[in-house]
C-alpha cells in the first residue's frame, strides 16, 4: 500500500452528486439530458437574463464531448463541500467514496489503479491503433499522429532527402515506437509511478511557484506540480501518462486521457 | 280557329313522338335480339370465308323473303350504308377521296377495275341489284335460295388477304374495332370473318323480317368488299402490282394507317404524301421500308399540326407538296420526316412530338426503333444552336392556352431525347412543342424568387431567406438575397461569384445549371451550382469533394456567410468581408515567459501574450457562451486570423474549415502554418496544467505540419482561452521554428 491517494479528474461516479446539485438548483430534472438540451437551457437562461456559474461551468465542460456528460472533479468539489481552508478534505472525500462504492463506483484510487488505467490507455489509444496502422500500410502522414515532438524532430534527422527516404524514416520510428509500446506492462507502469512519486512528489511541492510549474516526465508517466494561484503554499499535483495526449480526438482528452490529482493522507 | 290549329299541332307532335319511340324501341329490340343470339361485340370472330359454303338456305319460311322487293329494298339500303362506311376504312375510300388518287390508281394499275372510275358504292349497288333481281325473279323460295347458295359458295372460295391489304388497319384491326364498339356499331363495321354469322342471322326466323333484311344488307356490303378485292377482277393483285411499281409494297402495312388519317384532314394532302413517299422510296429503294412508317407519321402529324393551325385543305396539300422536292433532294432517309417537322415548325411555331411511357419525347416509336429529335433539326430551326457543344434548351409544351416550360441540356450527338416533367403530359400524348436556346441571362431571368428556411433551427443564422434576383455582368454573377435574421440588422446581402460553367447538366437532377465559384477574403473558395428545370423550385448545390450536395440555406451575419448543405446540415462558412479587429479587438501584444511554457521549453523561439481580446459584437459573445465545440473552434480560428494579420504581420492568410484536420491557418505560399485553439472554459483547479498540455499539443501538431509541408519555414501555436481568474479572453502565441 502506497502513501498516495489519487482522485481522478474525470469520473462518472461524480455524476450522481453533480446532477443532484443541478436538480436542487431547479435547472435540470431527474431524466437524462442531451448536450443540445443543455444548450437550449443555457440559451433560455441567457434570454431571461439568468446566470448560474455552476451550470455555466457544467455546460461548458460538457461542450467538448457532447456524448459524455461532464463528470469532472472540479464540478464535484463545487457541488459538495470537499475543500476545507482551500485544501482538499480527504475525510469528506473518503465519505463520498464510501457512498460511491454502494453504487459500484469509486472516488479514491491507488497507484495500482492508476497503473492499470494508464496501461489501458496506452493499449487502447496507442499500441493497438498504431499496430493496425502499420499492419494496414498506413502512410507516414497518419503514423506521425502517434509521435511526440521529439520523434517528429528526429524524422528530419533520420529521413533522407527524398520523399521515399523520409517516408521510410517515419515508418522506422513508428515500428520502434510500437516495439517499445508492446513492452509496457501494468507492473512496469506501477514501478515507474511509485519511483517517480517517491522522487518527485515532495520535490514538486517544494519547487512549484507562480513563475514555473514542476514537471518530471519518466518513461511511462508524468508528474506535474502547480502552485495554486493566489496561494503561497498550496500546490496541486497531477499524475498522467507520459505521452498520448495529442492522440485523443480534439476535445475528448478530458474524458479519455487519464489524469489524477495526487494527495498524501 | 285557334283550337283547330292547336289540335293539328298536337297531332303532329304526337306523331313525331311516336316515331321517335318507334326508332328507340326498334334499336333496342335489334340490340336485344343480337345479344340474345350471342351476336354481341364479344362474339368469337370467324376469319375463314370457307364457312360460307356451309350456309344451307333451307328454311323456306325465311327464304320466301328473297322474293320480296320490300325485303330487298331494306337490305340494299343497309348494304349501301355499310359499304359507304366501310369504304372509309379501306383503300377504296382513298381512291374516291380525290381525282388525283383515282388517276394515280388508273395510271399505275394494269387493267384497272371498272368501279375505279365509277366509285365502289355505286358499283356494288348495281352488283347487288342484279342479285336482287335474280332472287325476286326466281320461281319460288327454293329457287331464290339456290341463287343465294350459289352466290355465297362463290364468295366462300375467295381470300380475305386482299381485304387485309386494302383496309387501312388490316382485318385484325377491324376485328379489334368490332370487339370494342357498341353492339350496333359492331354490326355496322363487322369484318369479313363475321359474314357467315350475318348471313345466318339474315335467315333466322326468330328475327323480324326487317331486322333480317338489315343483317343481309350488312352481309352483302362486306361480301361486296371481298368480291371487289379478291374476286374475278383481281383487284388485290393489281393493287399489289401498283404498290410494287411505286416501290411502296413492302412499306404499305406501315404507311396505310397514316394515309387514312391524312385523308380525313385533306385528301389532296394525303395524295401528295403518297407522291412524297413514292419519291423517297425511289431515292432510297433499299432502306425506304425502315423509314416509311416514321416518315408517314411525321407527315401525318405535320398535316394535323397545319390543320389545327387553321390552314385549309388546299394549303395543307401545298405544304405537303413541298416535301416532294425534299424527297428528291434528300441526302438521308430521314430528311423528309425532318423536312415535315421543319414545315410544321415554321408554319405553326411548334411541331408535334410523341410522349413515351417514361414521358420522354420522341418523333416516332415502333416495335423496332425510336426516332428522336435530331441535331440537324435543332441546327436549322433553333437560332444559335451549335450541335458540337453542350447547349441549354428551353422546351415549351403548348397546351391550348397554357404554356408549360422545361429546361434541358443537349449534350452533343445526333439525337436529343428530353423527358418532360410529370404533369406536363401523359404517356401516349402527342404534344405541340417549341424549342429555343436558353442562354445564361435567360436562364437567370427565368428563375423565380424562392424562399429557404432555417433547417433544423440552426443557431446563429437567419430564420428565413428569399433568393430574390440575379444580376450577370460579364462572368460575374451577383445573387441578391433578403433575410430575416435576428442576429444582425442586415436585411439583405449579395453573394458574388464567378461563372465557371454554363450550361451544366446532371443525370440525377435534370434541368440545367450554372456553376460559379465564390472566393472570400480569407482565401477560401467554394464552388456552387444554381440548378433549375424551368418548372420546379430552383436549387443551389455546393460541390463537396466534387460531388454536388443540395444547399438548404444561406445566412449572412455581417461577417460570416453560412451555406448550409447536405441532409446533415453541414455548414460551409465564407467571409465576404475582411475579418478585422472590428470583430475582435486585440489588446497589446507583449512577450510572455510564464509557467504555461514549461511543457514546451526548448521547442519555441518566441512567446507572446495578448491579454485582452474584446468581442465587439454580441453575436460572437453569444456563440462563445452557448455555441458548440465547432462554433467555438471557429471563433478560435477567427481570433488567430486577426492576430496573424494585426500582430504577427502575416499576409495572405487562408483560414481552413475548423473541422478539417491539418493546419488551421496558413499563408497562401505555405511558408507559415498556424495551429489555433480556443478554450472557452478552463477548469480553475488546473488552468496551468490544461494550458500547458494544450500548448504542447499545438506545438506537436506544428511538428506534424513541418513534416507534411515541405515549404513551411515558420509555425505559430495560438491558444486562446477565457482566463477563469478574471474572465478575460486571452491569447498565448508561441512561435515554433523548424528544427
Amino acid at each position: 500500500m502506497s502513501d498516495y491517494v489519487l482522485i481522478k479528474d474525470y469520473n462518472p461516479a461524480y455524476r450522481y452528486w453533480i446532477r443532484a446539485y443541478l436538480k436542487q438548483k431547479k435547472i435540470m430534472g431527474e431524466r437524462e439530458y442531451s448536450w443540445k438540451e443543455a444548450q437550449q437551457i443555457s440559451m433560455d437562461m441567457a434570454a431571461r437574463g439568468v446566470d448560474d456559474v455552476f451550470f455555466r461551468s457544467y455546460f461548458w465542460s460538457w461542450r467538448n464531448h457532447p456524448e459524455h456528460p461532464p463528470d469532472y472533479f472540479d464540478l464535484l468539489r463545487r457541488a459538495l463541500p470537499t475543500y476545507e481552508n482551500e485544501k482538499l478534505n480527504l475525510a469528506a472525500i473518503a465519505q463520498l467514496d464510501k457512498e460511491a462504492r454502494t453504487r459500484n463506483q469509486r472516488i479514491l484510487f491507488t497507484i495500482e489503479d492508476a497503473a492499470e488505467d494508464f496501461y489501458n490507455f496506452y493499449e487502447n489509444f496507442l499500441t493497438k491503433p498504431l499496430a493496425r496502422c502499420l499492419q494496414g500500410g498506413a502512410e507516414g502522414k497518419k503514423l506521425i499522429t502517434y509521435f511526440e515532438y521529439e520523434e517528429l524532430a528526429s524524422i528530419r534527422k533520420r529521413g533522407g532527402p527524398s520523399p521515399e527516404e523520409a517516408e521510410e524514416g517515419r515508418r522506422t520510428i513508428a515500428v520502434e515506437l510500437l516495439q517499445w509500446l508492446r513492452t509496457i506492462t501494468p507492473e512496469k507502469i506501477l514501478d515507474d509511478i511509485a519511483q517517480t512519486l517517491a522522487q518527485h512528489y515532495d520535490k514538486g511541492i517544494a519547487s512549484a511557484n507562480s513563475e514555473h510549474s514542476y514537471i518530471f516526465k519518466s518513461k511511462y508517466v508524468e508528474v506535474s506540480a502547480h502552485r495554486v494561484p493566489g496561494s503561497e503554499k498550496l500546490v496541486t499535483t497531477f499524475l498522467t501518462p507520459a505521452r498520448g495526449y495529442g492522440v485523443v480526438k480534439e476535445g475528448y482528452a478530458g474524458v479519455h486521457f487519464p489524469m489524477y490529482y495526487v494527495q498524501t493522507p | 280557329m285557334r283550337d283547330d290549329e292547336s289540335l293539328v299541332e298536337a297531332a303532329v307532335k304526337m306523331l313525331v313522338l311516336f316515331f321517335i319511340i318507334y326508332l328507340l324501341a326498334s334499336t333496342w329490340y335489334f340490340t336485344f335480339l343480337q345479344y340474345r343470339n350471342g351476336s354481341s361485340a364479344n362474339a368469337t370472330d370467324d376469319m375463314s370465308l370457307a364457312g360460307l359454303a356451309q350456309l344451307s338456305f333451307n328454311d323456306n319460311s325465311t327464304n320466301s323473303q328473297l322474293r320480296d322487293p320490300g325485303f330487298w329494298s331494306i337490305a340494299l339500303a343497309e348494304s349501301g350504308r355499310t359499304t359507304t362506311y366501310m369504304v372509309h376504312d379501306t383503300i377504296f375510300g382513298l381512291i374516291q377521296s380525290s381525282k388525283e388518287y383515282a388517276a394515280l390508281f388508273s395510271e399505275n394499275m394494269d387493267n384497272p377495275p371498272p368501279w375505279l372510275s365509277q366509285g365502289l358504292p355505286l358499283y356494288l349497288a348495281n352488283f347487288f341489284a342484279k342479285l336482287d333481281a335474280e332472287t325476286i325473279g326466281a320461281g319460288n323460295a327454293a329457287a331464290a335460295a339456290r341463287v343465294m347458295k350459289n352466290f355465297t359458295s362463290y364468295v366462300a372460295g375467295l381470300s380475305v388477304a386482299g381485304v387485309d391489304l386494302a383496309s387501312y388497319n388490316g382485318v385484325s384491326a377491324l376485328r379489334q374495332y368490332v370487339s370494342t364498339g357498341s353492339v350496333t356499331e359492331s354490326a355496322a363495321t363487322t369484318f369479313p370473318g363475321q359474314i357467315y354469322k350475318l348471313y345466318s342471322l339474315a335467315f333466322n326466323s326468330s328475327y323480324p323480317e326487317e331486322v333480317r333484311a338489315q343483317f343481309l344488307g350488312k352481309a352483302l356490303a362486306i361480301t361486296g368488299i371481298v368480291i371487289v378485292t379478291a374476286g374475278h377482277g383481281h383487284f388485290s393483285d393489281k393493287f399489289e402490282g401498283m404498290l410494287s411499281r411505286l416501290n411502296l409494297l413492302k412499306a404499305w402495312p406501315k404507311i396505310k394507317a397514316y394515309l387514312k388519317d391524312m385523308v380525313s384532314a385533306s385528301p389532296g394532302a394525303a395524295y401528295q404524301a403518297t407522291v412524297v413517299l413514292e419519291a423517297l422510296a425511289k431515292k432510297f429503294p433499299t432502306t425506304f421500308t425502315d423509314v416509311a412508317g416514321f416518315t408517314s407519321d411525321r407527315i401525318d402529324l405535320m398535316i394535323q399540326s397545319l390543320k389545327d393551325k387553321g390552314l385549309s385543305p388546299d394549303a395543307i396539300k401545298e405544304k405537303v407538296a413541298e416535301l416532294v422536292r425534299a424527297a428528291n433532294d434528300a441526302n438521308g432517309e430521314g430528311d423528309v420526316a425532318e423536312a415535315a417537322d421543319e414545315i410544321s415548325y415554321r408554319e405553326t411555331g411548334t411541331f408535334l412530338a410523341r410522349v413515351t411511357n417514361d414521358l420522354s419525347l420522341t418523333l416516332h416509336e415502333d416495335a423496332a426503333t425510336k426516332r428522336y429529335i435530331r441535331d440537324t433539326f435543332l441546327q436549322k430551326e433553333v437560332p444559335g444552336f451549335v450541335a458540337s457543344d453542350a447547349v441549354a434548351l428551353k422546351i415549351t409544351v403548348h397546351k391550348e392556352n397554357e404554356l408549360m416550360i422545361s429546361y434541358y441540356v443537349y449534350q452533343g450527338g445526333q439525337n436529343f431525347s428530353p423527358t418532360l416533367p410529370a404533369g406536363q403530359a401523359k404517356p401516349g400524348d402527342i404534344v405541340p412543342i417549341s424549342i429555343e436556346l436558353l442562354p445564361l441571362d435567360s436562364f437567370l431571368k427565368g428563375i423565380p424568387s424562392f424562399q429557404l428556411t432555417n433547417p433544423a433551427y440552426l443557431s446563429w443564422v437567419a430564420d428565413s431567406v428569399i433568393v430574390k434576383d440575379f444580376i450577370l455582368t460579364g462572368t460575374t454573377l451577383q445573387i441578391h438575397i433578403l433575410q430575416t435574421n435576428p442576429f444582425t440588422p442586415l436585411r439583405d446581402f449579395n453573394i458574388v461569384g464567378k461563372v465557371e460553367k454554363y450550361p451544366g447538366s446532371s443525370t440525377n437532377y435534370g434541368g440545367a445549371y450554372v456553376q460559379f465559384s465564390i472566393t472570400d477574403h480569407l482565401g477560401r473558395t467554394q464552388t456552387l451550382r444554381l440548378r433549375h428545370d424551368g418548372y420546379d423550385m430552383p436549387e443551389f448545390q455546393l460541390l463537396s469533394r466534387g460531388a454536388p450536395e443540395t444547399v438548404s440555406f444561406f445566412s449572412y451575419d455581417g461577417l460570416r456567410l453560412s451555406i448550409v448543405y447536405t441532409t446533415r446540415n453541414t455548414i460551409a462558412t465564407m467571409y465576404p468581408k475582411a475579418l478585422t479587429e472590428a470583430i475582435y479587438s486585440l489588446g497589446d501584444l507583449h512577450p510572455y515567459s510564464g509557467p504555461y511554457l514549461d511543457f514546451v521549453a526548448g521547442k519555441f523561439t518566441n512567446a507572446f501574450m495578448v491579454d485582452h481580446i474584446e468581442m465587439e459584437r454580441l453575436l460572437e459573445s453569444s456563440m462563445l457562451y452557448h455555441g458548440s465545440t465547432y462554433v467555438v473552434g471557429r471563433l478560435g480560428s477567427e481570433i488567430a486570423f486577426v492576430i496573424a494579420d494585426s500582430k504577427l504581420g502575416l499576409k495572405d492568410v487562408v483560414l481552413e474549415e475548423p473541422s478539417v484536420g491539418g493546419r488551421d491557418l496558413y499563408t497562401r505560399d505555405n511558408t507559415v502554418a498556424i495551429q489555433a485553439r480556443l478554450l472557452a472554459y478552463v477548469n480553475p483547479a488546473k488552468v496551468e496544467a490544461t494550458i500547458q498540455k494544450e500548448l504542447l499539443n499545438l506545438v506537436n501538431k506544428l511538428g506534424q505540419d513541418y513534416d507534411n509541408q515541405p515549404d513551411m519555414k515558420d509555425g505559430f501555436a495560438i491558444l486562446s482561452y477565457v482566463d477563469p481568474a478574471d474572465g478575460m479572453l486571452k491569447s498565448l502565441i508561441v512561435e515554433v521554428p523548424k528544427q
